[in-house]
């Protein structure tokens, strides 16, 4: 196996997305310590994986599919340092009030938990259809359905409070 | 153009997944389809909605672990209570008829010479099964029927 590309490759790999991982792992454990740990975890699978001869066709994407599930794995662990969701919101500048928007959450938290992380690692993390596909190990025409799909749901919804808003005016 | 080919392109355009053609062929149909625009513009309200929703409550994007469901199969620990109270049964069931046999014995020998008569209640008290001994299966034998009495049917 040829490995004189891996430590410029994950260098690169750091420098382009140690950033966005830690805006990942924020926005789901709070607490820095714990963020940077998972951070630092990520990128030790993922030279785990590059020394094994894994070599994906999206890296990125791979990169945040180890990250979600040290993730998923932080959560399901028990008496773990992980900070409760609600500290993590409580950081965050409360949110205007505003209709729009607390409609279409409420549309979004009904759509399947898949669809939610396609939104999630759309807005917040700013993957591609591609990068979104490998990270949660799905085809990239199931991501891009499923975003029209769930844009349209929030959509019948504004839409809805609009017409009902309308009518009782 | 369908409402769902439009509300695809225009999200797909949106986050730069379009191809320059078909991009252009959207910028076409906008520029010609004055409905088309503003149904466009809807499009991309409800998807800025979205992107504020999802970015002020990051709970949306946290999936949960889901908890692995693994069929149930007949594993070796749960066969073995039921083997067990299988085999304890047949122990038990052996024992007794042993104990109760034992009281009998000897009648049961007597009627061990005693050629079984067939039962005569059914049409089949002519037929005895058997197993055959060279592994066939199972052997069906027509009785003697001469000494059978004679009997109408209902």
């Amino acid at each position: 196996m040829d490995t004189t590309n891996q430590p410029p490759l994950l260098e690169r790999l750091f420098t382009e997305s140690a950033e966005d991982l830690t805006r990942y792992f924020a926005r789901r454990h709070g607490g820095e310590d714990v963020v940077q740990d998972l951070v630092q975890e990520t990128f030790l699978q993922m030279a785990k994986g590059m020394s094994d001869g894994k070599s994906p066709k999206c890296v990125r994407g791979y990169l945040f599919g180890i990250a979600r599930h040290l993730s998923q794995a932080a959560w399901g662990r028990r008496n773990d340092k992980v900070v409760p969701f609600d500290a993590v919101t409580s950081q965050v500048p409360a949110p205007t009030q505003d209709d729009r928007v607390e409609a279409a959450r409420e549309t979004i938290s009904m759509l399947a938990p898949v669809q939610r992380e396609i939104l999630d690692l759309r807005f917040a993390q700013g993957l591609s259809y591609a990068e979104i596909a490998e990270a949660l190990g799905i085809p990239v025409g199931t991501v891009r359905s499923r975003l029209h799909h769930a844009v349209a749901e929030v959509r019948h919804r504004l839409e809805s409070e609009l017409n009902s808003s309308t009518h009782e005016t | 153009m369908k409402p769902e080919s439009l509300n695809a392109l225009i999200i797909d355009r949106h986050f730069g997944e379009l191809s320059p053609e078909a991009e252009e062929l959207l910028e076409h149909h906008l520029a010609t389809h004055v409905e088309a625009r503003a149904e466009a513009e809807r499009i991309l309200q409800s998807l800025n909605v979205a992107r504020d929703a999802v970015l002020r409550h990051p709970e949306l994007g946290s999936v949960p672990v889901e908890p692995i469901v693994v069929p149930r199969v007949a594993t070796r620990s749960a066969i073995m209570p039921w083997l067990a109270r299988a085999a304890a049964l047949a122990v038990l069931a052996g024992v007794g008829g042993f104990f109760a046999g034992r009281s009998n014995v000897e009648d049961t020998a007597a009627s061990a010479e005693k050629t079984p008569e067939p039962r005569r209640e059914s049409p089949w008290a002519k037929y005895r099964m058997s197993f055959d001994p060279a592994g066939e299966g199972v052997q069906v034998v027509r009785v003697d029927t001469g000494n059978l009495e004679p009997r109408s049917m209902p």
